[in-house]
C-alpha cells in the first residue's frame, strides 16, 4: 500500500463515523423536540390546575390587607370556601392583587418562587370577560352612549346580547349618589346598542358620573362598571366577606360622607336589574377605608370623597395581564393553554403562556 | 519478508483511527442514547407531577366527613429501553419534586416541580414514610404508598386524603385490588 491508501483510508474511517453520529443525533432529534413541546404543555396543564383549582395558603388570602407577598406560602387564585366550592370559580380579591397598579399587588417572581418554577420558567396570564364589551360616547355633548358586544377573538358582533345600563352620578345638592331610570335593550346585528341618558341631566352637569352595564348573552355574564367623568378617582376592593372590607386607594384623599354605595345587578327574567345598597364607611389611614358591609354580589363600591370632589370607584371588572416579562405580549416559544372560569358572577376567559427560560 | 517501516507505521495508525473512531462514535451514540432517555423520564415525572396536582385538587373538593382517598391509577412504561427506572417524591426542605432515576445509571435522571414551593403548607406529600391506605369507595382494595416506587410495577397510582378540613395528605403508591378483582 502506498501512503496515500493510508490517507484514503483514515478519510474515509472519520467520513463514516462523522456520517454515523450525524444520522444518529437527527434521527433522535425530532422525538427530543416532540418531547420538549409536550413537556411544556404538561407543565402549563399543571400551572392551570394549580392557579384555577387551588385556593393558596392561607386560602383567603386576598381578603386580609395585612397579607403580603412574603406571607404567602402556596399561590392559588381558586375561590375558598370553609362548606362549599365550585370548580373554576375564581376569588376576584386574589385575582385583584395580580394588578399593577393595586396597593398589594404580588410580583410575578413571587408567583414563580411559589409555583416553584422559579427561573426555568417565564409565564404570562392574561384575564379577560369571555365577550368583549366597550363603551363609547357618541356625543362630546350628550349622555349618550354606545354600547357593543364583540368577541373577543375575531371581533365578531354578537346580535341579541340583553344589555342593562344605569349611571349612578353625584347629585352636589341631596349630597348623595344618586341614579338614572334603568335602560334594557338587546344588541342588534352590528353587535351595538345605544342608550340615550342625556334626559336626566338636562341643564345639570356632573364630573362625578360612573355607567354600569350588564350584558346577558344565553347565561355569559358580563358586568362592566366605567368611569364616564373626569372626577372619578380609582380604588381596590378587598375582602367582600364578613372578615373585613376595605377600599384601598391609589392616592390620598379624604372622606366626605362616611356611606358607600354599592352597585349590585340582580339576574331577572327580563334582563339585569342594576340597583345599590348603601353602607357605612370610615376613614381607616389616608390610603384604606373601611366598609362596615359590602354585598356579596356588588360588582362595584362607590363613595364620595374630598367634600364632593371626587366620586371613588372600586370595581370588579378584570382585565389584566400578568407577566414575568413586564410588556411581552406574546413569546414565540410558548404553549398557550385557555380556561373559561368565573370571577364574581362574570365569565372571563384565562390564558396562560409558558416557556423556558433556559434549556 | 521485510516489511518496510512506512506500512508498519501506516497499520498502526489505521488500527489506532478505527479503534479511536469507534470509541468516538460509541460516547456520541450514548450521549444521544442519555438525552432520548432523560427527555423520557422527565416525561414520566411531568406526567406524574401532573397527576398527582389533579388529585389534590379534587380531593380538596371532597367533603372531608366522606374520609375516602382519591387515587389515579397511572400508565407508566415498564422500562426504557430495557432499562429499569424509579419514581421517588423529594423534597428540598422548601418544595417537593417528582423524581425519575435509571437504575443502572443514576447520572441520567429527572425531575419536574410540584408547583408548591412550601413545605408549611396544608398540603403533606408523602416523602419519606410508607404505609397502607384502605380504599373504601369506587374500586376499593388497598394502597401502599411510599415515596420510592419502581416503574416497572403494575398499578401504580398517586393518591390523595382529606384528613380534615385544614389538612390533605398526597403521595404515590401501588393500588392492591381487593381479593378477586383485577
Amino acid at each position: 500500500m502506498h501512503i496515500y491508501e493510508y490517507l484514503f483510508t483514515a478519510i474515509i474511517i472519520f467520513a463514516m463515523l462523522i456520517a454515523s453520529s450525524t444520522i444518529v443525533i437527527t434521527i433522535s432529534q425530532p422525538q427530543t423536540t416532540i418531547t420538549d413541546k409536550e413537556q411544556l404543555k404538561i407543565t402549563a396543564q399543571k400551572i392551570m390546575t394549580q392557579l384555577t383549582l387551588d385556593p393558596g395558603d392561607p386560602p383567603d388570602w386576598g381578603s386580609y390587607a395585612s397579607i403580603t407577598p412574603s406571607d404567602l406560602t402556596t399561590f392559588g387564585l381558586a375561590k375558598y370556601g370553609n362548606s362549599s366550592r365550585e370548580a373554576y370559580f375564581l376569588d376576584p380579591d386574589k385575582v385583584q392583587r395580580l394588578d399593577s397598579a393595586n396597593p398589594l399587588y404580588i410580583p410575578p417572581y413571587i408567583a414563580l418562587n411559589l409555583l416553584n418554577l422559579a427561573t426555568s420558567y417565564g409565564i404570562t396570564l392574561d384575564i379577560y370577560p369571555t365577550l368583549d364589551v366597550e363603551v363609547t360616547k357618541t356625543s362630546p355633548t350628550a349622555d349618550t352612549y354606545a354600547v357593543s358586544v364583540t368577541t373577543n377573538d375575531i371581533a365578531f358582533p354578537i346580535a341579541n346580547a340583553n344589555v342593562s345600563a344605569r349611571i349612578f352620578y353625584y347629585n352636589s345638592t341631596s349630597r348623595q349618589i344618586e341614579k338614572t331610570n334603568l335602560l334594557v335593550d338587546q344588541t342588534t346585528i352590528d353587535g351595538r346598542k345605544l342608550f340615550d341618558f342625556s334626559t336626566y341631566f338636562t341643564g345639570y352637569t356632573t364630573e362625578l358620573k360612573v355607567l354600569s352595564v350588564t350584558v346577558d348573552y344565553y347565561g355569559i355574564h358580563i358586568a362592566r362598571t366605567l368611569s364616564i367623568g373626569t372626577g372619578v378617582a380609582e380604588a381596590y376592593l378587598i375582602g367582600n366577606n364578613d372578615i373585613g372590607n376595605h377600599l384601598l386607594l391609589t392616592q390620598s384623599h379624604t372622606l366626605y360622607n362616611n356611606q358607600t354605595s354599592e352597585i349590585t345587578p340582580r339576574k331577572m327574567s327580563w334582563g339585569y336589574l342594576i340597583e345599590n345598597v348603601t353602607s357605612g364607611l370610615t376613614q381607616a389611614n389616608d390610603t384604606m377605608l373601611d366598609v362596615d358591609y359590602v354585598e356579596p354580589s356588588a360588582t362595584a363600591v362607590m363613595a364620595i370623597m374630598d367634600s364632593g370632589a371626587t366620586l371613588l370607584l372600586a370595581s370588579r371588572d378584570t382585565v389584566l395581564s400578568y407577566s414575568s416579562i413586564p410588556g411581552l405580549v406574546s413569546s414565540p416559544f410558548s404553549y398557550s393553554l385557555e380556561r373559561t372560569v368565573t370571577i364574581g358572577d362574570s365569565s372571563y376567559i384565562i390564558k396562560l403562556q409558558i416557556w423556558r427560560m433556559s434549556f | 519478508m521485510d516489511v518496510p517501516l512506512s506500512h508498519v507505521i501506516g497499520t498502526v495508525a489505521i488500527i489506532a483511527i478505527v479503534i479511536g473512531a469507534t470509541l468516538a462514535y460509541t460516547i456520541i451514540t450514548s450521549y444521544a442514547e442519555a438525552n432520548v432517555l432523560k427527555t423520557q423520564l422527565t416525561q414520566i415525572a411531568e406526567n406524574i407531577s401532573l397527576n398527582l396536582v389533579e388529585t389534590i385538587a379534587l380531593t380538596n373538593f371532597g367533603n372531608v366527613l366522606t374520609n375516602e382517598t382519591i387515587m389515579k391509577t397511572l400508565n407508566l412504561p415498564t422500562d426504557l429501553a430495557n432499562r429499569a427506572y424509579f419514581i421517588q417524591l423529594i423534597t428540598d426542605g422548601q418544595g417537593y419534586y417528582v423524581q425519575t432515576q435509571l437504575v443502572v445509571r443514576t447520572d441520567i435522571t429527572a425531575t419536574s416541580p410540584i408547583p408548591l414551593n412550601s413545605t408549611q403548607t396544608q398540603l403533606i406529600i408523602v416523602t419519606n414514610s410508607t404505609g397502607t391506605l384502605q380504599v373504601r369507595q369506587g374500586d376499593q382494595g388497598t394502597i401502599q404508598y411510599t415515596p420510592l416506587i419502581y416503574g416497572g410495577r403494575q398499578n401504580i397510582v398517586v393518591w390523595g386524603w382529606k384528613e380534615n378540613s385544614t389538612t390533605t395528605w398526597a403521595g404515590i403508591g401501588v393500588w392492591t385490588p381487593p381479593t378477586g378483582g383485577t
